[in-house]
This record gives structure tokens, C-alpha cells and sequence, in this order.
């Protein structure tokens, strides 16, 4: 019984899993229309079976209109749809063209039933009617006059050419614009710059009524020759006020109609669509072309200066050609140089300042790096630039004349002038043992590491460095010092007698200082003694140490010899006689200049 | 003498693992595999460096488009073995390639770095210190100077003005570098980099660096142009 049941479910389950459906319809929207008002011919075609189905998206359908009926802004639209029933999944994929309707004539429009080739099917499209009624004396305007798009675009274009044009979107006072839902555009033939942010807003009355005007900017050019078509739509958001007037004999209603259209007023989803727009788009003329015409197309001034007069050989040099105007500067690539012996040059640095936000106007900078691979009086090449004027039809070639420069010789291996190194002259000079080209010896591995030498001048800060440095220095100053002191001794045998009394005086004075300050008569006499005969020895050169007063004044002359003698005569008073007449500060001035004089 | 046989050890396990990196490296390189080869090289420079490892190390990285960090590594193995003629074409070759210039450098120029700079410095100070006792000792000993010490006179100064003469002419090496970039780097007129450009710094270009600030880098290419660079677009040669 189970099997049975099972079987019976594969049965029923398994041809609408295998077979996909065709759905079609077709229908006007709305299917009655006052007279102005736009309705949409829909064609909807849903497959569905248990996987995904894949779509053949349609190009064209083989209806015309019917005489009082327009058709225009055809586009198609896909919305899938996925259903889990009893664990299973159905799917089902809808694919909608919609094309814009407009009647010209009040009537009824039917397009009848047709057929057309899908996915390899013979599909049958069912008949559509509209009808189109007058519109009532007291309607209010019909909705293509409450919101339209416009854009005023020239009938003829030159391919490459790029103009700039806005695209306006008309609202009508009464209505309001909750939001723009999607932007779209049919333009196979042309580049469009892309929508900005920054739009403008002005009020403007057509046709006696009031719009508020949104305008967006864009660049438009032609990139293929031919009639081209072009356009642009919209879907937005609007609350649109009833269409019945609710106008008192005296205007609005003195209580607050237009807060009371807008409460009752309706909330639509709209799409809006620019006219059919079609443009001419001509092939640049070939007569009259100069070489160097490189796909400019406006109207231009060319600028050409260069860095500097005079450079060394091999030093770069900087050629500027500044392009102002007006035309299409995305396309311009700067004029071309051809090579030549005397100079190497760069392909060059671009920079374009704009003049206004679609950057139609300006000026583009190209910078060349020159090279002079020769001294002597050379000359830049000059510069050729040629531009398509649309407006006088006819090419118009630029140019300036050669720039002089001065180029000195080089001295400096470092400037960077590109020889070519051949297996036979190796770039660096030296001899190889075999002759490789440049690729190859790229590609050849060193197989043998050795060791590698330190480098670097981290050695500077080596302390072992520093510290042996140190020690020879020091070496050798104390071996200079000791050879000095050891030829002196040679020279002259009273040198080390008066190196000794050098030293001594020093101990000397020091003492005698010291018992001045502890006012110790007895040991200041004493220590000046001493002082006075270290002086006297090593101004003699002999020991003076036993020296009496007699040999010792002998030295002196003047007041240093008054002096010394009263100065002795104090010490021997105060050594024998255990007192002195003298105060120490005088004792210590007499000895200061017994020692100078000494 | 447990100190010196560990340190003889670590030593000779270094070289060991340098040498391994370096077999490695050849072995990926020739295999094409030359991201791998890379490393390699890059673990054989870190255990021990050598010029070899330099140069093939530049061989891989040019291998994987990078011409600017090869000339590095060439310009860094001529820094080790400045007499090495391979290494000079090489170099040549890739400047070629790189459009920079390839005149060969002076004779002095290489004279001076047949002796690395460390050793420029110490033939120096022992010109230096030998010079000085040579002229000095003999006149504070109130002795002649015979000949040995004027030959050993001669020999010091003659040392003196060689070693100063090639320091003299690599006094510029401390600052020079390479630029490392694949493609022309921007040169800014501030350390910024919305400063405007004041030149471009071609792949394996070599700079000298004036000023350093923040991430960026003041040089002046060999080609006379002078600017900021980023500091990862530049190497210092000695900047091992």
C-alpha cells in the first residue's frame, strides 16, 4: 500500500518537475486613461518548474501601434519567486517589457493577438486594450504635466566630440517629491558622465503653470557614428494632488485647501522618461587631417616653456606644454615627440585642473623629461598639437617653435646617460671571460659564497678601536715626554737639581701659606726659609740648601734684597729669639718678593 | 675552554645553517620557484652575509619583477667583492634595463674600495700613529733620523694619503641608497604626501640621503632630482 501511494506521488510529481510553463500576458496599465495621461503596454512572460529557470532576455516584439497610439521607451524588467510546497520547490521567473504608451486621439486601442519565438517555443501573446477617454472640463492637469523629464541635447555631434547638457526634471508646484527611487539611461552610442550629488534647483512656468526645476549635470560623447539614440528616465516618489479641482469660485478654499489636497492626495510610484531624443553623430572629416591630430575635439591654446636654457649631458630637462580651453580633455594624451639622436625622452607627467565641475574647461599639464645625450648647442623638438573646432568644421594644427638649450659636457660619471652594453663591451669596463648578453647574465646564480669583508663605518665606534687608539696615543706622548726628560738630562747635569727644587719650592710655599693662615709664626718663618733657598737653588742650578745669607742675598738687588734681609733677620729673631718685631702679613709680601725676584 | 669549544660550536652551526639556506635557495631558484628562493637567500643572508647570497638574492628578486630591490642587492654584493667583473655586468645590465646610466665608474673609484672601509680606518690610524712617532720620537731623543726611519717616514705618509684619499672619495657612502620601488616613486617637496611632486625616483636609482622626518626620506637621485620619498621606497647600502 505504501509503494502504491509512492508511486502514485512520483507519478503526479514528476512531469511538473521536468516540464517548465510558459505564463503569458499582456495588458494595458492602467487600461483607461483620461486624455494626456501615460499607461504602459506590459508584456509578462513567468516560467516556473522545479529549478531555476534561465531567462532569454527580449529584445523586441513584432506589434506596431495602432494609428493614435504612440510606443517609446521600451525596457524590460525580471523578478523571480521561489515556493517551498510540501518540501519541494517551485520556482518561477517573470520577465516584463514595458513600453510607454501615448495617445494622441480619445478612442479605443487594441493590439491584437500575436505570436513570437521564445527559448525555441512558438508563444502566443494574448490581445490588449486601452481606452482613452476625454478628460473632464473640471480635471486638473493630466500627470505628464505635472512631472516630466527634459533634456536639451544638440541634433548633431561630431564622434568624440563631448558636450555638456542638463537633464531637468519638471515637478509641478502642486505636486510633492518624496524621492527619487532609480536612475536609468538608454545610451549605446555615447559616453555619459555620471549623475552628481550636486544638483540645482530654479522655478520656472511652462504653459502657465508653475515647475520647480531640478537640473543635473552631465557630459555626453558620441562614440559611435550614425543616428543615435538616446534616453534618460526616472522613478520617483510623488504625492500627487486629486485630480478633481477643489477650487472655489474666489480660488483656494479659504480654509486650507491646499492642506486639504494634500491630506487626500495620493502617494504614486512614477516613472518618468525624457522624450525620444535622437542624435546625429557624424565621422570626423578626413580632409584636411594633420599628423599630429590625436582625437582632440574643442577649442584650445597651447603653452610650451621649458625648465632651463642650459643642463650637462645627460642631465634631465623638464619640457612643459600647458593645453587651456574647452573640448573633450580626457582624450587628450599630449603632443607626441618623435626620437632622435640628441635627446631621450619620457612619456610625460598629466595634470588636469578643471574649470568648472564637468571638467569641459581648463587646462591639462604635461610635463616631458628631456634627456640630452650629446653636448653642444642643442635644440627641444618642436611641438606639434593639432585639435578638430566643431564649431568652424575644420582642424586647426598648433605649434611652437624649438627650444634652444645649452648642454655642457658631463664630468659627473653619477648623471644618468643610458649606454647600451653590449656581450662585447661590458657595462662596467671590465673584461668578462665569456661574453653573455644582458638577459643572460641576469639569470646566471653565483655558486660559490665566500666569505664576506665587514663594511661600514661601524669600526668608528668599536671600543676596542678606540681604546687601542687611545693606548698608542698615550704611548707614544709618554715615550716623547720620557725621550725629552732623558735628552735634557744629557744636555745639562744640573736639570734634575732643578726639577727637584721646582718640585720643593711647591711643597714650600704651600707650607709656609698654610702656616700663615694658622697664624704659626714659627713654621711660616721656617717654610719661607726653605722656599727662598729651593729658589735660589733652581735659579743657580746648584743645591743652595746650606747656603748662608751672604750667598744667598748675593742674588738679589734692589728692594728684594732689603727684603730678604729682613726677612732672614725675622727668622733668625724668631728661631733663637723666639719672637719677632714683624707682623706675618709684611713677612709674607717680602717673601713673595724675594721668590719673584729669585 | 668550554666557553670557546660552545662558541666554535655555535660558530660553525651558523655557517652550517647560511650554507643550507643558501643550497636551498639555489635549488628553488632553479626549479623557477623563485618566491621560495627568496626566502632562501633571505635566511642565508641573515645567518651569514656574503656577496653571492647578495647577488642571487637580487637574481630571484628580479626573477619576481622587483628591479628596484635587485639593484639593491647587487649594489650591496659589490659593497662585499668590489673586484668582482660578473657583478659589475650584471649591475650594468640591470641599470640598462632600469634606463639609468651605465658608464663604468673611475678607476679610483673601484681602487678605493679594494679595501673595505674599516680597513681604510685602521691603515689609517696606524699610518697616522706611525707617522707621528717616526717624525716625533726621533727629534725629542735629539737623535738623526737615519734611513729605516725615514723609509718608515715615506711609508706612513704614502699610507696616510692613501687611506685618507679613499676615504675621501666614500665619504658619500654612509648616505647613499637605492631606490627600491618597482615603478617611479613620486619625490614630494615635503614629507608629506599630499605635497606637490618635485621629481620622480626611478626603480634601483641611487639617492643620496640629506634630511629624514617621520616616514619619509630627503634625497637627491643620481639624475639631479631632489625630494621627499617614503621611507620604504629607499635603502641605505650600509643599511644592511
Amino acid at each position: 500500500m505504501r509503494l502504491l501511494s509512492l508511486i502514485t506521488v512520483i507519478l503526479i510529481a514528476l512531469p511538473s518537475a521536468l516540464l517548465a510553463e510558459f505564463q503569458v500576458t499582456a495588458r494595458f496599465d492602467p487600461p483607461r486613461i483620461a486624455m494626456g495621461d501615460p499607461s504602459q503596454y506590459i508584456v509578462a512572460i513567468t516560467e516556473s518548474g522545479s529549478s531555476q529557470p534561465q531567462i532569454e532576455q527580449i529584445k523586441t516584439l513584432p506589434i506596431s501601434p495602432p494609428a493614435g497610439l504612440t510606443f517609446s521607451n521600451g525596457r524590460t524588467s525580471t523578478s523571480q519567486q521561489a515556493n517551498y510546497i510540501n518540501g519541494s520547490v517551485q520556482y518561477s521567473v517573470t520577465q516584463n517589457l514595458l513600453i510607454q504608451a501615448s495617445p494622441t486621439e480619445i478612442g479605443r486601442y487594441t493590439i491584437p493577438a500575436y505570436a513570437f519565438d521564445y527559448k525555441g517555443e512558438r508563444v502566443q501573446i494574448p490581445a490588449a486594450t486601452l481606452e482613452v477617454l476625454e478628460r473632464s472640463a473640471n480635471a486638473g492637469p493630466s500627470r505628464s504635466e505635472q512631472v516630466f523629464l527634459r533634456a536639451e541635447l544638440p541634433d548633431s555631434l561630431y564622434i568624440g566630440q563631448t558636450v555638456a547638457f542638463d537633464l531637468k526634471l519638471y515637478v509641478a508646484e502642486d505636486v510633492r517629491l518624496d524621492g527619487l527611487n532609480s536612475f536609468d539611461r538608454s545610451a549605446d552610442g555615447f559616453t555619459i558622465s555620471e549623475r552628481k550629488d550636486d544638483i540645482s534647483e530654479s522655478v520656472e512656468m511652462k504653459n502657465g503653470h508653475r515647475y520647480v526645476v531640478r537640473s543635473w549635470p552631465f557630459t555626453l560623447t558620441p562614440i559611435r557614428t550614425g543616428q543615435q539614440e538616446i534616453s534618460f528616465q526616472f522613478g520617483l516618489t510623488a504625492r500627487l494632488p486629486n485630480q478633481e479641482k477643489s477650487r472655489t469660485p474666489l480660488g483656494r478654499s479659504p480654509f486650507g485647501g491646499g492642506l486639504f489636497e494634500d491630506f487626500f492626495g495620493r502617494t504614486e510610484r512614477l516613472n518618468v522618461y525624457t522624450d525620444s531624443l535622437s542624435i546625429n553623430v557624424q565621422p570626423l572629416p578626413e580632409k584636411g587631417k594633420p599628423k599630429s591630430f590625436s582625437g582632440a575635439i574643442g577649442d584650445f591654446a597651447i603653452e610650451v616653456g621649458a625648465d632651463s636654457e642650459q643642463a650637462n649631458q645627460g642631465e634631465p630637462i623638464m619640457l612643459t606644454v600647458v593645453l587651456k580651453g574647452r573640448g573633450n580633455f580626457d582624450r587628450i594624451n599630449g603632443p607626441d615627440f618623435s626620437e632622435g639622436p640628441d635627446w631621450r625622452h619620457y612619456d610625460p607627467e598629466r595634470k588636469f585642473e578643471p574649470a568648472d565641475a564637468l571638467g569641459l574647461s581648463g587646462s591639462k599639464r604635461f610635463d616631458y623629461v628631456f634627456i640630452p645625450q650629446r653636448s653642444g648647442q642643442l635644440e627641444l623638438p618642436a611641438t606639434q598639437f593639432s585639435y578638430f573646432d566643431p564649431q568652424e568644421k575644420e582642424y586647426v594644427e598648433l605649434s611652437a617653435p624649438p627650444l634652444p638649450v645649452k648642454v655642457a659636457a658631463t664630468t659627473n660619471s653619477s648623471v644618468p646617460t643610458p649606454q647600451t652594453p653590449t656581450p662585447d663591451m661590458p657595462a662596467s669596463g671590465l673584461k668578462l671571460s665569456k661574453s653573455l648578453t644582458p638577459e643572460e647574465a641576469l639569470l646566471t646564480l653565483d655558486y660559490r659564497p665566500q666569505p664576506s669583508r665587514a663594511v661600514g663605518y661601524a669600526i668608528l665606534s668599536n671600543p676596542l678601536f678606540i681604546g687601542l687608539n687611545a693606548a698608542t696615543g698615550l704611548l707614544i706622548l709618554g715615550s716623547a715626554g720620557a725621550l725629552v726628560r732623558w735628552k735634557r738630562h744629557r744636555a745639562d747635569p744640573s736639570y734634575p737639581v732643578r726639577i727637584a727644587a721646582r718640585q720643593s719650592l711647591k711643597e714650600a710655599r704651600n707650607a709656609y701659606l698654610h702656616a700663615r693662615q694658622h697664624n704659626d709664626f714659627e713654621a711660616f718663618f721656617q717654610h719661607g726659609t726653605q722656599a727662598i733657598r729651593h729658589a735660589a737653588t733652581l735659579r743657580t742650578g746648584h743645591s743652595m740648601q746650606s747656603a748662608d745669607c751672604a750667598q744667598i742675598t748675593a742674588l738679589l738687588d734692589g728692594q728684594a734684597l732689603e727684603d730678604c734681609r729682613k726677612f732672614l733677620a725675622a727668622a733668625n729673631a724668631r728661631r733663637f729669639g723666639g719672637h719677632s718685631q714683624i707682623q706675618l702679613a709684611d713677612a709674607q709680601q717680602q717673601l713673595e718678593n724675594i721668590l719673584t725676584a729669585l | 675552554m668550554k666557553i670557546q669549544h660552545i662558541l666554535i660550536l655555535l660558530l660553525s652551526s651558523v655557517a652550517a645553517m647560511a650554507s643550507e639556506a643558501f643550497q636551498q635557495g639555489i635549488t628553488a631558484y632553479e626549479d623557477a620557484e623563485y618566491s621560495a628562493a627568496s626566502s632562501a637567500f633571505e635566511q642565508a643572508l641573515e645567518a651569514n652575509e656574503s656577496a653571492a647570497a647578495h647577488h642571487n638574492q637580487a637574481l630571484a628578486l628580479y626573477q619576481q619583477g622587483k628591479p628596484g630591490q635587485a639593484a639593491w642587492h647587487l649594489e650591496r654584493a659589490l659593497l662585499l667583492e668590489p673586484m668582482n667583473e660578473s657583478y659589475h655586468y650584471k649591475l650594468g645590465a640591470l641599470r640598462q634595463q632600469l634606463g639609468l646610466n651605465t658608464a663604468p665608474p673611475k678607476w679610483y673609484a673601484i681602487a678605493s674600495r679594494t679595501v673595505s672601509q674599516p680597513g681604510w680606518i685602521i691603515l689609517l690610524s696606524i699610518a697616522c700613529w706611525l707617522t707621528l712617532a717616526a717624525l716625533w720620537l726621533p727629534s725629542a731623543s735629539g737623535y738623526r733620523a737615519n734611513l729605516p726611519i725615514k723609509a718608515v717616514r715615506a711609508i706612513g705618509l704614502l699610507a696616510l694619503l692613501a687611506a685618507g684619499t679613499a676615504l675621501y672619495l666614500n665619504r658619500h657612502l654612509p648616505s647613499t641608497g637605492i631606490v627600491l620601488s618597482d615603478t617611479p616613486a613620486t619625490l614630494h617637496a615635503a614629507p608629506a604626501a599630499a605635497a606637490p611632486q618635485t621629481g620622480i625616483a626611478r626603480p634601483g636609482e641611487r639617492g643620496q640621503q640629506i634630511d629624514q622626518h617621520g616616514d619619509y626620506i630627503q634625497i637627491q637621485t643620481e639624475g639631479g632630482a631632489r625630494g621627499w620619498i617614503r621611507a620604504q621606497d629607499y635603502r641605505l647600502l650600509l643599511n644592511a
